[in-house]
């Protein structure tokens, strides 16, 4: 269904649009209305004379969030924040975990109290956390690439030289995974999925290298990367006031998460049909069929608001789905957040309900539970041609 | 004995009598009319409690190049806050995003444009206009329910993104409008619960119905 192909820098780079990482920097960029806006990176005024800055802690500030995420998070969830962090990026990651585990729900109903407990293991905060914790294992910063195991020294993995020899690549282009213009308003990626998809589809061990080395073995790999859209902040400025609006939310999180989850493992016929894809410059086209291995997004459909692009579910309880039920959390029954946050929670929810497909007027309670488990995938027999 | 004023007594109380009705006929049709998409819960169960118990809440905005120590509390830095003594500001509007054909939406809402190209960028994440649209309507509700005389021309705004007939519109916008305005329904029912219904009916259908449900009812 997708029809993004990357070709510039990432010549063996799957077409993942499904799970936007290279869907970025092969179909970013397409001019339509608005792109200067999108655009432009950090500290470049908006039309509106605002401007998109990179928000920054005070030494105060930062110190504030680690008594926070030291009271609400350690000892009932584990995060690794790797050295590629910048400081402000690991002190904001820490902050939206702890803003997350102070949040209060207040759910009567048991319907929906049973609807909470399927889907995060529990009904409380503290279980969102927990439901987190299994799904992300480490944050990353924005650069980082993938190499074979081999060629990072870890025992079983192939040279370079092997992996250049079974898939065409040139020296120079070992899997990259890199940041480019484009990129700079994405939040945030679950590059552990994306690995192990390569690793899947082309048999090799593979890991993913930021500040340190990380194996893909599993989709429970749980790599994210915060990008630079992760920390950017509106900045208005007002006859009376200034102040900076934030650009992404907690629930982006809950939505990355969800793609460490492969609920349908992939068959040897979903994964020949995978191959199937690839182009000579090594490219994949995904999702074909099972998108519910990673719950990968599909195109948009026309007649869709945002069709042709890359946003939309075409099963339920898929990323926008979780993120949808997450943000409603926050709206509805969250009894201690700011009307600031559940205004954003209100649109935010209304903003991923609608990317699910064939939702109709279905609530949230209208579908059955999903099953949260985790299937892994056996390994294809046969190594790629 | 004269029976006469009796009987114009009589006559009076009965002119009074089929007057009452008649004006409770009418009231109950008009009512009726008004109130007719008014969902049951409505009428029979209090509305919520309003989250919002302060007159400026806290934001999940970051003080000018400072990140909020948690978003739970205020978001503005001391250096911003109105000295005490300083009138209000007008309700705050959200910026104004103008289409590339010039359209100006209501309430400063997101052109659709604008919102597909920022998830070319980034198809993950809910747009970047969108959550300062949203984030800049909470603060302008907050300011203007801190000043009723204002609140009716927010409450003007807040329906004419809801029925904004214009395709510009990006539809979680539309239904974040309804949902803000059934918020200044909940809050002081007696003010706006009679327009948030004449505003659901006159909705269209499939955003009524949106408008109606709660995701955790």
């Amino acid at each position: 269904m997708s029809t993004c192909r990357t070709s510039r820098n990432l010549p063996a780079a799957l077409a993942l649009s499904s799970l936007a990482l290279f869907a970025v920097s092969a179909c970013g960029g397409s001019s339509e209305g608005g792109e200067e806006r999108v655009k432009n990176p950090a500290g470049t005024p908006g039309p509106d004379g605002s401007e998109i800055i990179q928000l920054t802690f005070t030494d105060a500030q930062r110190a504030e969030v680690e008594k926070s995420y030291a009271a609400n998070v350690e000892g009932k969830a584990s995060f690794s924040f790797d050295s590629s962090l910048s400081a402000d990026e690991r002190t904001l990651a820490r902050q939206d975990m702890s803003s997350i585990a102070r949040q209060a729900y207040t759910i009567e109903s048991p319907a929906n109290a049973e609807l909470v407990k399927r889907v995060f293991g529990g009904a409380d905060a503290r279980d969102v956390l927990r439901y987190l914790s299994d799904r992300v294992r480490v944050f990353v910063g924005p650069s980082v690439s993938v190499k074979s195991s081999g060629e990072v020294g870890a025992s079983g993995g192939m040279t370079l030289s092997e992996i250049q020899a079974r898939t065409g690549m040139e020296s120079d282009q070992a899997l990259p995974f890199s940041i480019n213009e484009e990129k700079s308003r994405v939040t945030a990626q679950n590059v552990g999925t994306v690995a192990w998809y390569f690793s899947y589809l082309m048999g090799l061990p593979l890991v993913v290298v930021a500040g340190s080395t990380y194996p893909v073995s599993s989709m429970r790999a749980g790599i994210i990367s915060l990008m630079p859209g992760y920390t950017s902040v509106q900045r208005i400025r007002r006859e009376s006031v200034n102040y900076d609006i934030r650009l992404s939310t907690p629930a982006t999180l809950v939505h990355e998460a969800r793609h460490s989850d492969c609920s349908t493992a992939l068959t040897a016929v979903d994964g020949a049909r995978l191959r199937a894809t690839r182009t000579e410059k090594g490219e994949y086209d995904l999702p074909q069929g099972n998108t519910t291995c990673g719950h990968l997004h599909v195109m948009c459909p026309k007649g869709h608001p945002l069709e042709g692009k890359p946003a939309c579910d075409d099963h339920f309880w898929g990323s926008y789905q979780l993120g949808w039920m997450y943000s409603a959390m926050v709206a509805e029954l969250c009894t201690n957040c700011s009307d600031g946050e559940i205004a954003r929670a209100q649109i935010a929810a209304e903003d991923s309900r609608t990317r699910i497909l064939d939702l109709g007027s279905k609530k949230l309670t209208d579908i059955p539970a999903p099953d949260m488990s985790h299937r892994e995938s056996p390994a294809l027999s046969t190594p790629e041609q | 004995m004269k029976k006469v004023p009796a009987l114009h007594w009589q006559r009076t109380l009965w002119a009074v009598f089929i007057g009452v009705l008649a004006f409770g006929g009418l009231a109950y049709v008009t009512l009726r009319d008004r109130f007719g998409e008014w969902p049951l819960q409505a009428v029979t169960a209090p509305l919520d409690e309003p989250r919002l118990k302060e007159a400026a809440p806290g934001f999940d905005s970051a003080p000018a190049n400072a990140a909020p120590i948690d978003p739970l509390s205020s978001m503005e830095s001391e250096s911003q806050r109105r000295p005490p003594d300083q009138p209000p500001a007008r309700p705050a509007k959200a910026p104004q995003m103008r289409s590339p054909n010039g359209v100006s939406l209501p309430l400063g809402a997101p052109d659709i444009d604008a919102v597909r190209a920022e998830v070319d960028s980034n198809p993950h994440a809910t747009a970047p206009s969108l959550l300062t649209f949203a984030t800049e309507v909470a603060r302008a509700q907050a300011e203007a329910e801190a000043t009723p005389e204002r609140l009716q021309d927010f409450a003007a705004e807040l329906s004419a993104c809801a029925l904004e007939p214009s395709n510009r519109m990006p539809p979680p916008v539309r239904s974040f409008c309804v949902r803000r305005y059934r918020t200044l329904a909940q809050r002081d029912p007696k003010t706006f619960a009679a327009s948030y219904a004449s505003l659901l009916s006159s909705l269209p259908p499939d955003l009524a119905e949106r408008a109606r449900q709660k995701d955790f009812p």
